[in-house]
């Protein structure tokens, strides 16, 4: 596979167009999976543990680029790997650097790159419920504007909307939908009574 | 004092998503401290925008699940081949080593068994020096005796035309070749020389040739040729059948 450097994987993991942020992925699951499976197996690890930790170390750093974290001039695999160490460190309860040697990656905050994909009870109730009574125009427009951080012009592009106005009205009803989901919930309930 | 939804909620999405300048984000919170209102908003608002990312999360686990699939399906793929590849070449080099090795052994017993049979012929008497041609004659017959072959070829080119035509001079001629390695022309000579009825050395011409043809690995001719002497009732007879027994 051909090198690309960091400020490409960077541009493309931020394209509003699904192929190049696809293409950025793919390219860097590619590169960086050996590295984070040497270093899981060497500690500990098994197999499915690499998968897990692998799979949500690159959704946080989605996440991080998404939302305008990482430096352009950072070294992209380098930065990859310290989540995955660092999520591996925690799950092992000890500190990065009693695994491997220092890096100027310590700095990542844990709550920034604490990725939660494996849902149970009410927690997973509530979103199957938001999943069925959004719609898959909601659900797309939520996604777009709080997950992948798109500005309301790149969403009125990429959906095909009239003006920006057509979308805000389209929102502002997803988010009352989403609303009325997540009031009805008992997950919400419980969280009111928790404090 | 909460503001019209469509702008207060996009306040509070502003603050949730970290859009806010410095002074805009303070002035927020100061508003937050004091308006129980606005919190439960913005407490069910990131609740709300918590789901929408968790959603996303799952549906990047997808996609990173099928990349995977993927990446590890060509992986595979290239694997597989570069086994079939790998087994291809092993049995490849096999295949060559095999003939290699049959031709090595064929070629080993063919030459040995040329080795083992050719020897220069010793009977040949090119006369006394009691004529001018005898004289000629000796003097070529002794760089025969002396095994000076090359020399011998370049003396026999010399020799009168009737004196080529000897039968000794013509059997040491292709005996000559032999030696120096010349079988084809060697093959030449006896050929001519064994279908000549009235030629003295037709038995050692055919012996000779035959010998030549398995030197060259036409193992058909030379078989033909140790038949017929096996035939015989001659020094070759016992010679050729030998050979042909260790032919086979």
């Amino acid at each position: 596979m051909e090198k690309r450097s960091d400020k490409v994987i960077i541009k493309q993991l931020k394209s509003i167009e699904e192929k190049e942020v696809d293409s950025a992925l793919t390219y860097l699951y590619t590169v960086s999976k050996k590295t984070v499976s040497r270093f899981i197996l060497r500690n500990k690890g098994n197999q499915q543990d690499v998968d897990d930790f692998f799979h949500d170390g690159l959704i946080a750093f989605y996440n991080l680029v998404k939302q305008d974290k990482i430096n352009p001039d950072t070294n992209v695999e380098a930065y990859l790997y310290s989540i995955c160490r660092n999520m591996w460190a925690k799950k092992l309860m000890k500190k990065p650097n009693d695994l491997e040697l220092n890096d100027s990656f310590n700095v990542i905050k844990t709550e920034e790159i604490q990725i939660d994909t494996i849902l149970k009870g009410e927690r997973k109730n509530l979103i199957e419920q938001i999943l069925k009574d959004l719609g898959k125009e909601c659900e797309k427009i939520l996604l777009l504007f709080y997950y992948e951080q798109l500005k309301m012009k790149e969403i009125v592009q990429k959906m095909h909307y009239a003006n920006d106005q057509v979308l805000r009205n389209k929102k502002s009803k997803c988010m009352k939908s989403l609303r009325q989901v997540v009031l009805d919930s008992t997950f919400y309930k419980n969280q009111l009574t928790q404090k | 004092m909460m503001m019209d939804e469509t702008a207060e909620s996009k306040l509070i999405d502003d603050y949730i998503m970290n859009r806010l300048n410095k002074d805009q984000r303070k002035s927020f919170e100061v508003r937050l401290d004091q308006d129980p209102a606005l919190q439960e908003a913005l407490q069910i608002r990131q609740i709300m925008i918590e789901q929408v990312k968790t959603i996303g999360n799952l549906q990047l686990k997808d996609k990173i699940l099928n990349i995977q699939k993927n990446v590890e399906g060509k992986e595979k793929h290239i694997a597989k081949r570069r086994n079939i590849r790998y087994f291809i070449s092993i049995a490849a080099a096999m295949v060559v080593l095999f003939i290699g090795f049959q031709w090595f052994n064929t070629t080993q017993s063919v030459s040995n068994l040329y080795a083992n049979n050719y020897e220069a012929y010793d009977q040949l008497r090119f006369g006394n020096r009691s004529t001018q041609e005898d004289k000629t004659l000796l003097d070529v017959g002794a760089l025969y005796q002396k095994g000076n072959y090359a020399e011998m070829l370049k003396a026999i080119e010399s020799l009168a035309p009737n004196e080529k035509e000897d039968d000794r001079i013509i059997l040491a001629s292709a005996i000559c070749h032999m030696e120096l390695e010349h079988y084809k022309k060697a093959i030449g000579i006896l050929k001519q020389a064994s279908v000549q009825n009235e030629f003295f050395y037709q038995d050692q011409a055919k012996w000779y040739l035959a010998l030549n043809y398995l030197k060259l690995d036409q193992i058909e001719k030379s078989n033909k040729l140790l038949q017929d002497l096996s035939k015989t009732s001659n020094f070759y007879s016992k010679k050729a059948k030998d050979l042909l027994e260790d032919i086979k």
